[in-house]
């Protein structure tokens, strides 16, 4: 449940306390951008959605219910601030796609070597192949250790949902690592001398 | 999308029961294939534990905080044009009033002006009278002092959104 010291921050905030809510996103800052920066993949998207979940958070914390687990429900207002982003973000690119023809660019992450990347960035381009609530699931699974239960309330899917996301997921992931492995593995052979 | 050996497995040890483990095992014995499919899953499980929590720039609450501020800003900003907004229809419709008055007899433009609080003065009294209906037989009064209460309330929050509005400003280094 809630810890103490957290209660007592949350009634004050509730009762107008903006030094108490400053405690709050200081306290929980680290895992709501971690799970907006993996469910968006930038850290400035990341960013806006996180100071907006707690926007949002203080405007509706007298709805918070105190017997839930006050983690569970900012992540579950950070993962919906995501989802609203992510479907702002694609009607600009629908936009900006009829726009200019980008068939002929190359993207930044083409362009570098797999090997040069970090092991954080191709996690994260691991992540970016499955769908919006594939990826919360793994995220919240992987990363929050969350069980089925919880991360059905915060993502509102059922228990079974849940289950199915993940196998889905999982074997997901596994094409696109299996997949990289073997492209590392040929670009190596390609630059090793003959 | 291709099937697996290991389609048939949750993939993480955690869904499974002591039965299942010792099930997947023997599995794993017999299945190269599934021993290569789930070291590779387990290589990906690894990396995600193992790649750490993305935390913000520093400084994050005080961004959050000159938000929170901007926001409210804004909020009474829209507040005071929206006041504003409605004191200037006010006083249009009070001036198309007495406009149209003049218009008849220019040069009693005195009485129309006289005329015209007279005639906001009935429209307070009605309301006040309408007032007094709706409170079932409560006396006229009671309707007249709810509505001058209302009125002052108005006029309080209106002085007072003026008053931010103009503090706000020079705050600003607008005004």
């Amino acid at each position: 449940m809630v810890r103490d010291d957290d209660k007592a921050l949350i009634t004050a905030a509730a009762e107008g306390d903006d030094d108490a809510f400053s405690e709050i996103v200081e306290r929980y800052q680290k895992p709501v951008y971690n799970l907006c920066y993996r469910l968006l993949g930038n850290h400035g998207d990341a960013e806006d959605a996180s100071q907006e979940a707690f926007m949002k958070a203080y405007k509706g914390l007298k709805k918070y219910d105190p017997q839930r687990p006050f983690i569970s429900w900012m992540l579950a207002i950070a993962y919906n601030q995501c989802i609203d982003q992510l479907r702002r973000r694609r009607i600009t690119w629908v936009g900006l796609e009829a726009l200019f023809d980008r068939s002929d660019q190359q993207s930044p992450s083409a362009e570098t070597t797999m090997d040069a990347r970090g092991e954080s960035e191709r996690v994260q381009e691991a992540l970016s192949a499955l769908s919006t609530k594939d990826r919360a699931a793994v995220v919240l699974r992987y990363w929050y250790d969350y069980s089925y239960d919880e991360i059905a309330e915060m993502l509102s899917l059922t228990n079974s949902a849940v289950k199915s996301r993940l196998h889905r997921a999982r074997r997901e992931l596994l094409d696109v690592w299996t997949a990289e492995q073997l492209a590392l593995g040929e670009g190596q052979n390609e630059v090793s001398p003959a | 999308m291709k099937s697996r050996q290991l389609d048939h497995w949750p993939m993480d040890e955690r869904d499974l029961s002591a039965a299942e483990i010792e099930r997947l095992e023997r599995e794993l014995e017999k299945s190269p294939e599934l021993q290569k499919e789930l070291s590779a899953w387990q290589a990906i499980e690894a990396s995600f534990r193992e790649s750490p929590m993305v935390g913000p720039e520093p400084g994050f609450t005080h961004r959050w905080q000159a938000r929170l501020a901007t926001r409210r800003e804004r909020r009474s900003q829209r507040q005071v044009n929206l006041l504003l907004g409605l004191l200037m229809m006010g006083a249009f419709s009070a001036l198309l009033l007495i406009g149209l008055d003049t218009l008849a007899s220019p040069a009693q433009l005195g009485s129309a002006v006289i005329e015209s609080v007279l005639r906001i003065g009935k429209l307070i009294g009605s309301g006040a009278r309408y007032l007094a209906i709706l409170g079932d037989g409560w006396p006229a009064f009671i309707g007249a002092l709810a509505l001058s209460a209302a009125l002052a309330w108005v006029s309080v929050l209106w002085i007072a959104a003026m008053y931010r509005y103009a503090f706000g400003q020079i705050q600003n280094g607008v005004g």
